[in-house]
């Protein structure tokens, strides 16, 4: 064995600079992008995908200012009150969401591997941190302007459209930039991030009820007075100025932004890391979870003396038990279908998507368990419970949450005229199984296969990988065709909810019957 | 002066008592290993060493001032805790070339490679090492780089025998040559071969709290 050796220690007591000073953070990132480890010789056809993305996100973001843009010369008139009022309320839900969600990732995240190599090292704090600052910013920018624009097209313009136009925007990007700003700031403080994400979701839930509020009060609503100019430009300047001085105190504070909340971010983001937005509720849901036990300690309670398969599914009725914010939340979000309807009527598939998409939310708050278990195959194994009973009776409470929340949107939908004649609410009972046997394949599709064979595209050549499609696709296959009799009677205007819901409840028996047969051939 | 000091450490965590009034004193040149059983708050105590965790009362200094965890201190300090999240894009070899990068100083690479017993595997993603290689890869890339304290946690979890012994020397080396250790391990023979100070851990109080003689 050669004698072992490391380098001698810094054993002068000095703290100054080593002898050979370690690398800037633009030097240690310029190693990482290394042309080394880059595949050879990429073709044109490999970056079709992120720019087909980036065009197709393009044209949908240019939408909401497509209007505003066409002759910014020519008055707009704005939207009728009740679609004014609460289009407002829920940019500013949105608003207060963005800073939620950012107070919640972070807002200043790097990747696991880049908090243990570049953050906990002696590279300048901020040259590490910058770029994760800036991206946190873009994104807040591209939100706020998004939703200023869209504003803006609801309050209508009376006079000059340029400038009322820059107002908006100016606005919507500034506050947005202050809130995530802010989010940054309150993340260097382990007593002022609770806070701030306390003050974030009641601002959110007063918005969201405020506008549930205007919708129900329907044709009694006064018409909003237009907005003179110079209040608009005001408001525009106050955002800025508060976005620059949130931006400055970000900035200077970098050089000493603590490790911890970093590292704790970049865990969370880790644990975040195999799952993706895209109707995936475990994504922030598992975050959140598990933000929310490290910091508790779950009251130990014994379980029921039943049969193994019923104890098994128990796990989530207790673990939803303990969580009643969820629940709070999924019944507030019974409001937003109502909302949307208020604010866009003549685009019933919009609200027809948000049931789908919060019906199919409700049905994985009680999936928790099988999510778990899919992530974990040691976990599974532990239980040495399976079988036609366990599925089964792991439906239930899926099927339970997905039916009330239903109900729910369904009788909001009703009374505000979205939905024509009466009985819309049966369609939630009867609609509940597909979702939930959605729910449930979506907690068993476990990471995206990146190593599926890929296929080639006749007209280009280029390999599309199949994996996140399958992955995508996988509870959406079951949800959309499984609820088509109630997604149909939700877009066409002249429906009737009985024929529906006699239509649906047939169809999800079948849903049901087809996956629990399924499931029993193969376990 | 010491390099590490606590008075009256204590952390709250989930509701319970993780660390208790701990009162522990590592002089230059020292290796203090603290043993105990899981969960008796030897990580808890290192975390807060290396000032990833802001101890609920009482005072920590390491190096002459509170830990930070700001690049100055990472500058002195090396820390191994749990297994550290790997580029999967990058070697081996280039893990330990960024380490040399941005601390600057460093052992030469292949000097390292070799003395882990990792040269035949320089090439390869950390994800495809064993769990075993990928530990000596996580204890080269804190040890082979200048420092004046090491924090371990369990530094000799998945080794192989062999290892150990080797593991124990170098940390010996390292100590002998000026600089600080703190450790926690389950190895007894581990302390032993290191010639280091034991301290026991119990319920988050050291069974021999107070200035630890060499």
């Amino acid at each position: 064995m050669t004698a072992p050796s490391v380098p001698p220690p810094r054993v002068d007591g000095a703290t100054g600079a080593p002898a050979t000073g370690p690398a800037t953070a633009r030097a240690a990132r310029a190693m990482l992008r290394s042309p080394a480890r880059r595949s050879a010789d990429p073709h044109w056809s490999d970056r079709y995908l992120p720019f087909a993305g980036v065009g197709v996100g393009g044209a949908l973001l240019f939408g909401p200012f497509q209007r505003l843009l066409s002759d910014l010369s020519t008055p707009l008139p704005p939207a009728p009150p009740v679609t004014a009022l609460v289009g407002l309320a829920l940019a500013v839900a949105a608003l207060a969401a963005l800073t939620q969600v950012a107070a919640v990732a972070g807002p200043v995240l790097l990747t696991p591997a880049d908090a243990r190599w570049l953050l906990m090292s002696p590279l300048d704090r901020r040259a590490v941190l910058t770029p994760a600052v800036l991206r946190a910013a873009v994104t807040a920018v591209v939100v706020g302007v998004v939703l200023g624009g869209g504003t803006l097209s609801l309050l209508g313009i009376p006079d000059h459209g340029a400038l009322r136009l820059a107002a908006a925007v100016v606005s919507g990007g500034s506050y947005a930039l202050t809130g995530v700003g802010l989010a940054a700031l309150a993340q260097r403080s382990e007593r002022a991030a609770p806070w701030l994400r306390r003050i974030a979701s009641g601002a959110a839930v007063l918005a969201l009820l405020t506008g549930a509020t205007v919708a129900a009060a329907g044709g009694a609503v006064r018409p909003l007075p237009t907005v003179p100019l110079p209040a608009a430009l005001a408001a525009a300047a106050a955002g800025l100025l508060c976005a620059l001085v949130t931006a400055v105190a970000v900035w200077r504070g970098l050089v000493t932004f603590p490790a911890r909340p970093v590292l704790d971010a970049a865990a969370r983001l880790s644990a975040a890391g195999d799952a993706v937005v895209a109707l995936e509720p475990s994504f922030l849901s598992r975050v959140a979870e598990n933000a929310y036990w490290r910091e508790r300690r779950p009251p130990s309670r014994p379980w029921p003396a039943w049969p193994g398969p019923l104890v098994l599914a128990w796990l989530d009725w207790r673990g939803l038990r303990r969580r009643p914010a969820r629940l709070a939340a999924l019944a507030l979000s019974t409001l937003v279908p109502v909302l949307l309807a208020t604010v866009w009527p003549d685009r019933p598939l919009l609200f027809a998507a948000a049931v789908l998409v919060l019906g199919l939310a409700a049905a994985s708050a009680g999936a928790g368990g099988v999510r778990r278990e899919t992530g974990s195959p040691a976990l599974r194994r532990l239980f040495g419970v399976a079988g036609l009973p366990t599925d089964a009776a792991r439906l239930v409470l899926p099927a339970l949450l997905a039916g009330a929340w239903l109900t729910g949107a369904l009788a909001l939908l009703e009374p505000a005229g979205a939905l024509p004649g009466t009985g819309w609410a049966w369609l939630g009972p009867a609609a509940a199984g597909v979702p939930a046997v959605a729910a449930l394949r979506m907690a068993r599709r476990g990471h995206i296969d990146h190593a599926s064979a890929p296929v080639v595209m006749p007209m280009t050549g280029s390999r599309i990988p199949l994996g996140w499609l399958t992955w995508t696709l996988s509870g959406l296959d079951v949800a959309v065709p499984g609820l088509l009799p109630l997604l149909l009677a939700l877009s066409d205007p002249t429906a009737a909810p009985g024929p529906a819901t006699a239509a649906q409840a047939a169809l999800s028996a079948l849903v049901l019957a087809g996956y629990l047969w399924r499931r029993h051939r193969r376990p | 002066m010491p390099a590490v000091v606590t008075r009256d450490l204590s952390v709250e965590l989930g509701g319970g008592t993780v660390l208790d009034r701990v009162n522990l004193t590592a002089g230059t040149g020292q290796i203090v290993a603290v043993q105990g059983v899981n969960g008796c708050g030897k990580s808890t105590l290192l975390r807060c060493l290396s000032g990833l965790l802001r101890p609920g009362g009482g005072e920590v200094e390491v190096l002459g001032t509170a830990p930070s965890a700001d690049p100055a201190f990472w500058r002195e300090v090396g820390l191994l805790a749990e297994e550290p999240a790997w580029y999967p894009g990058l070697s081996v070899r280039e893990h330990l070339e960024l380490v040399a990068l941005t601390h600057g100083g460093a052992a030469p690479v292949d000097r390292t490679l070799d003395e882990f017993e990792l040269t035949s595997r320089a090439g390869a993603s950390p994800l495809t090492l064993s769990s075993g290689q990928r530990q000596r890869l996580a204890l080269a890339t804190t040890m082979a780089r200048p420092s004046r304290l090491l924090l371990l946690d369990e530094p000799e979890q998945k080794l192989d025998a062999g290892f150990r012994d080797r593991l124990a020397a170098m940390i010996r080396a390292y100590a002998d040559a000026g600089g600080t250790v703190v450790l926690a391990t389950h190895d007894a023979a581990l302390v032993t071969a290191m010639n280091a100070t034991s301290l026991r851990m119990r319920d988050g109080r050291l069974a021999e709290p107070g200035p630890v003689a060499r």
